[in-house]
């Protein structure tokens, strides 16, 4: 990619009505599930030239790296609740390939801020190099690597990705993928209702459900069970290419609402 | 003795809730709402839609829910947008009592249930009017 492409990139990047800021002037770089929070750190390293420090939060959990030339130089700070005896030492120490203590001890330390919850939100600041030497710090390939993250992972679809999150919650589920396919998860007496839902019922419902709504939002995800202990409750959720229907046990119901908040905000 | 409006329990647990904007009161069978509590006046348009929407989530086209793997009725029916989820509780003993709560994404939907399922059950027993 040449210069001008490079920078035409960032602009159309800065440009996009996508990108959140708040009121702190940290910039919203994942909403918590989407994109993945490793995938959208690795990529601001990769896109970090000059020598600064990245600051990462979610809620009151913060991890400050510091970088340049696209790679990781060290860990400035991290927050108490992430902090170990081993990431305390890290910290301000120059990062060196090949030392296989070092990344376990940052790859332990990115996993528990990739568990923790909230959206993920950078700002920067200037700050000192680790160490004196130029040629040190970790490439963005070589810690995709070690935290197995996949950089050029496409996105999946929104209902795909919402049946993912949902996933351990769900006792059964199938889906009409973009293609016409329909796939099936998790055994259940149920599977020929669901299929049935699927294609005539809960297509049927959410048209009925638009006509009630005329000139309100749009409710694309509709669900029905009872509420009691060990009860089920069935959810048929569409988009404009795909539909699914969910099998689910009523206690989780909140996790389910969630999944479906997060992948179609 | 202080003695409770259904106004009151609604408000009270709306109140327990900010981020629910709206609870409505209705009976399923005539598809009618008999009281609201709700931050803004909301038009009579809306309120109909309420209860044609619990209509076709619980009764559907053919008197059950087109959402049934069971064939039992259902007490809890939710439809969400990307603004907003609303929550429909049929009562315990008398089924054509509803309760409709209008609320952001956000809200914590298991502590809601289980606080409005026994205002619900108050209400439609009596034991407030």
């Amino acid at each position: 990619m040449d210069e001008n492409e490079d920078i035409a990139r960032k602009l159309a990047a800065l440009a996009a009505t996508s990108t959140q800021y708040r009121e702190d002037g940290a910039r919203v770089l994942s909403r918590g599930i989407i994109p993945p929070p490793l995938q959208a750190m690795l990529t601001e390293i990769d896109e970090t030239v000059l020598l600064r420090k990245l600051i990462f939060q979610r809620a009151e959990t913060m991890l400050a790296l510091i970088v340049a030339g696209r790679r990781l130089l060290g860990i400035a700070e991290t927050s108490e609740d992430i902090a170990t005896s081993e990431t305390k030492d890290l910290e301000m120490t120059p990062l060196e390939t090949g030392d296989r203590a070092q990344l376990a001890a940052l790859t332990a330390l990115m996993n528990r801020f990739e568990n923790a919850s909230g959206p993920v939100t950078i700002r920067t600041a200037e700050t000192e190099r680790p160490g004196s030497q130029v040629e040190s710090g970790l490439s963005v390939q070589s810690l995709a690597q070690a935290w197995s993250v996949d950089l050029n992972a496409e996105p999946g679809s929104p209902l795909g990705t919402f049946l993912q999150i949902c996933g351990r919650h769900l006792e059964a589920s199938v889906r009409r993928t973009p293609d016409g396919k329909v796939e099936e998860t998790g055994g259940t007496d149920h599977s020929s209702d669901l299929k049935k839902i699927l294609k005539s019922t809960g297509p049927a419902l959410t048209v009925g459900i638009s006509g009630i709504r005329r000139g309100l939002p749009e409710a694309r995800l509709a669900i029905c069970g009872h509420s009691g202990p060990d009860a089920f409750q069935v959810g048929f959720a569409e988009t404009e290419e795909e539909a699914a229907v969910l099998l689910f046990r009523a206690e989780t119901l909140g996790s389910i609402l969630s999944a479906w908040s997060e992948t179609q905000g | 003795m202080v003695s409770m409006s259904i106004s009151d329990d609604l408000d009270s647990l709306r109140e327990q809730f900010p981020e629910c904007s709206a609870i409505a009161f209705a009976d399923l069978s005539a598809r009618m709402v008999l009281v609201t509590s709700s931050r803004k006046i909301l038009r009579q348009e809306a309120l109909d839609a309420l209860c044609a929407e619990a209509s076709l989530l619980f009764e559907g086209a053919g008197g059950s829910s087109a959402l049934s793997v069971t064939g039992d009725s259902a007490d809890t029916a939710v439809t969400a947008t990307p603004d907003g989820i609303t929550l429909f509780l049929r009562a315990t003993n008398e089924p054509a009592d509803l309760l409709c709560l209008l609320c952001s994404p956000e809200v914590d939907t298991a502590r809601l249930l289980a606080a409005a399922r026994p205002s619900l059950d108050r209400i439609s027993s009596g034991e407030v009017a």
